[in-house]
């Protein structure tokens, strides 16, 4: 039995946020690599080394925006990864709460726990009311346990969603290279 | 007097295939990115990771063309910089040719 009333798919956001991470940390050994490939030509002196130094002036704005980037990219992949944990972790409450639920022999409005219409005996009445608050305990667990995954996630996703979009105005902004 | 290093403009070369290689990298890992679905199971969560995403591959895009701008100019930097080895070896050796040619 799957949880109704939480909606989402931990599988997917957990895939997404993975392969933010693994392009992170590729983006970083390319970074790396230039890295290496520009101390090379920084180590020449004479004649040339002008030409060395605008090159590699050039460059590093690019190296710059590059690492900040894969930085990014993993803290944005961290992020949409805990989420999916805690996604996955409120369809458990929810898959519970909603066990407990039909167990109670209540309804699911949305998430308001409700009694069900129809003829009942005052016993059976009574008791199904007396579980109302607890079987309702359960539902809002879960509830909150996603609600605060979610404002978590809004939270660094605004974050960073602005730090990427400044690395690309800063990148637009450069326009011509130093070499030029 | 030291001989003097010069960087070699196979260096300069070797730079610009290592800052093309990574500019297809970057585009590569924009294209993933927008080829992914997601279901975050709330919409405004939904529209959040989506922009995220949509700016994440912006900018590797931008990235990518700047990193493959840096690539053409260090390539024409390398060439310049050959072509002035290549005057500068002439040039020397016709000197040497004429300093053998007094001494004998």
């Amino acid at each position: 039995m799957t949880a109704t009333f939480i909606q989402g798919d931990a599988a997917s956001c957990s895939r997404i946020g993975g392969t933010m991470r693994r392009q992170s940390a590729r983006l970083r050994q390319h970074a790396q690599s230039l890295d290496d490939a520009l101390a090379e030509v920084m180590a020449g002196e004479g004649p040339d080394a002008d030409v060395a130094l605008t090159a590699v002036t050039a460059i590093t704005g690019s190296l710059v925006a590059l690492r900040a980037t894969a930085d990014d990219l993993d803290q944005a992949g961290a992020a949409v990864q805990r989420y999916a944990t805690d996604l996955a972790e409120a369809h458990e409450l929810g898959r519970r709460a909603q066990l407990r639920v039909t167990a109670a022999g209540l309804l699911l409005d949305g998430t308001r726990v409700v009694e069900p219409w129809g003829p009942a005996s005052a016993n059976e009445a009574e008791v199904r009311r007396a579980q109302v608050s607890e079987v309702q305990a359960r539902v809002d667990q879960a509830t909150a346990h996603v609600g605060r995954a979610r404002a978590r996630l809004g939270r660094e996703v605004t974050r960073l969603t602005e730090r990427l979009a400044g690395h690309s105005r800063v990148k637009h902004s450069a326009g011509a290279s130093v070499l030029r | 007097m030291p001989a003097e290093h010069r960087v070699d403009p196979a260096l300069f070369d070797a730079v610009a295939a290592q800052l093309t290689r990574s500019g297809y990298a970057v585009l590569d890992a924009s294209h993933e990115l927008v080829a992914h679905y997601s279901d975050a199971g709330h919409a405004p969560t939904q529209r959040a990771v989506d922009t995220l995403i949509d700016h994440a591959a912006d900018t590797l895009a931008s990235l990518s063309d700047s990193l493959a701008d840096s690539a053409q100019e260090l390539q024409a930097a390398a060439l310049q910089t050959g072509t002035q080895h290549h005057r500068e070896t002439n040039r020397s050796s016709a000197g040497s040719r004429r300093g053998l040619g007094q001494r004998s």
